[in-house]
């Protein structure tokens, strides 16, 4: 009640004012944004399939020749249904059985049903080889 | 918090239920501060409540844009990681958009004076401004760093001088606020110092747990974690109260 009384005190630019359509017009749009992000937080909460990350690597595009060597670009892709963290890749040259070189990554997250790039960099070029992609392991977050 | 990078991770690590949580705590929490000093002075608490879902459309809204321009959120990425690193920002982002507006509006001073006469407000006023700086302290990984490697001493004393800068700043805005009050330093200390800090220590721990910053860990790590992030908070929470 002492709030009503010295809001009459006050000049007249701060006289309360009550709230236009166009203010309700966007306070609804704020209503459906937190009821939204609620119910689908909520409802992912409930019918979250738990499990374990799953991840798999390929190769992505054309090995491309760079100054100082080769790159080769790869995509890990998490079809679990959690995150995976620190996830470490590899890729291997072979021949015949035995490996010529070796490149590793790490990404910081793959997140549940997403997809992360990466690159690795060879000095030998790996049109001449087998390439091996490899998910070593990875972190809980 | 939009340039945070564990706050774009806590998107799709985050726990659904906590942040449903915390967004749930969002409008009612927005409607008090709205009550004590947002966009206009309002008769009646629907107009606060208005208010503070139009906070929220703004900063939804400011959120997406600016998460898209850093290209954060694609239309390539799966639903539950777009939506929660949109639902991540929003807390936060509706937070600083009811402040701004209490700062850069007008005719806050002159309602500010009518709050600072409930005791209730004024609790408020604390959690808020702990909220405020904890958030974005929460959640990033040198809190942990730094609880880690403080041995229970290091805690005890930083325990100790978080509450005298509480009470050397609630002090300093007592006394100099337009109303002087007359009362006791045990009186001050006790109803507004220690509880607080009190307030401030669960606002942070609250936030801790919603983050998941507190899953697996031992008492005395938690104890450690929430007296860390509570040294920002209690400054935040004091100041708070001097500047809102």
């Amino acid at each position: 009640m002492a709030r009503k009384q010295s809001a009459t005190k006050q000049p007249a630019t701060q006289q309360p004012t009550g709230t236009s359509y166009l203010e309700w017009a966007v306070a609804a749009v704020g209503t459906v944004l937190v009821a939204a992000a609620i119910a689908y937080l909520v409802w992912y909460g409930i019918a979250r399939p738990d499990g374990p990350p799953e991840l798999a690597i390929r190769q992505l595009s054309e090995i491309q020749k760079i100054r100082d060597g080769y790159l080769v670009e790869v995509e890990v892709e998490n079809y679990g249904h959690s995150t995976a963290a620190a996830v470490e890749i590899s890729g291997t040259l072979e021949q015949g059985g035995t490996d010529v070189e070796d490149s590793s990554a790490t990404i910081d997250y793959v997140p549940q049903q997403s997809t992360r790039q990466a690159f690795f960099q060879f000095s030998e070029n790996p049109a001449d080889y087998t390439l091996k992609l490899r998910v070593k392991g990875m972190a809980k977050p | 918090m939009l340039m945070t990078m564990e706050m774009w991770w806590l998107g799709f690590t985050v726990e659904p239920f906590r942040l449903a949580l915390l967004l749930f705590v969002l409008v009612p929490m927005l409607t008090g501060l709205s009550r004590l000093g947002g966009f206009r002075n309002n008769l009646h608490i629907l107009d606060d409540v208005a208010d503070s879902l139009v906070a929220i459309a703004v900063a939804t809204i400011s959120a997406v844009i600016v998460l898209a321009l850093f290209n954060l959120i694609t239309l390539e990425m799966p639903v539950r990681e777009v939506m929660g690193k949109i639902a991540v920002q929003m807390f936060p982002a509706a937070i600083g958009a009811i402040l701004a507006q209490n700062q850069l509006g007008g005719g806050v001073r002159d309602k500010m004076e009518e709050v600072e006469s409930s005791y209730w407000g004024e609790l408020l006023i604390l959690a808020v401004g702990a909220l405020f700086l904890s958030l974005n302290i929460a959640p990033t990984e040198e809190v942990e760093l730094i609880a880690y490697q403080m041995s229970v001493w290091h805690v005890v004393i930083i325990v100790v001088l978080s509450i005298a800068l509480l009470h050397a700043i609630v002090y300093m805005v007592e006394f100099t606020g337009t109303e002087v009050r007359v009362e006791s330093f045990l009186s001050v200390f006790v109803r507004f110092t220690v509880v607080g800090y009190a307030v401030v220590a669960l606002v942070n721990l609250y936030l801790l747990w919603t983050f998941g910053r507190t899953d697996g860990l031992s008492l005395h790590e938690i104890m450690s974690l929430v007296a860390v992030i509570s040294f920002p908070g209690a400054i935040g929470a004091a100041f708070a109260r001097l500047i809102l």
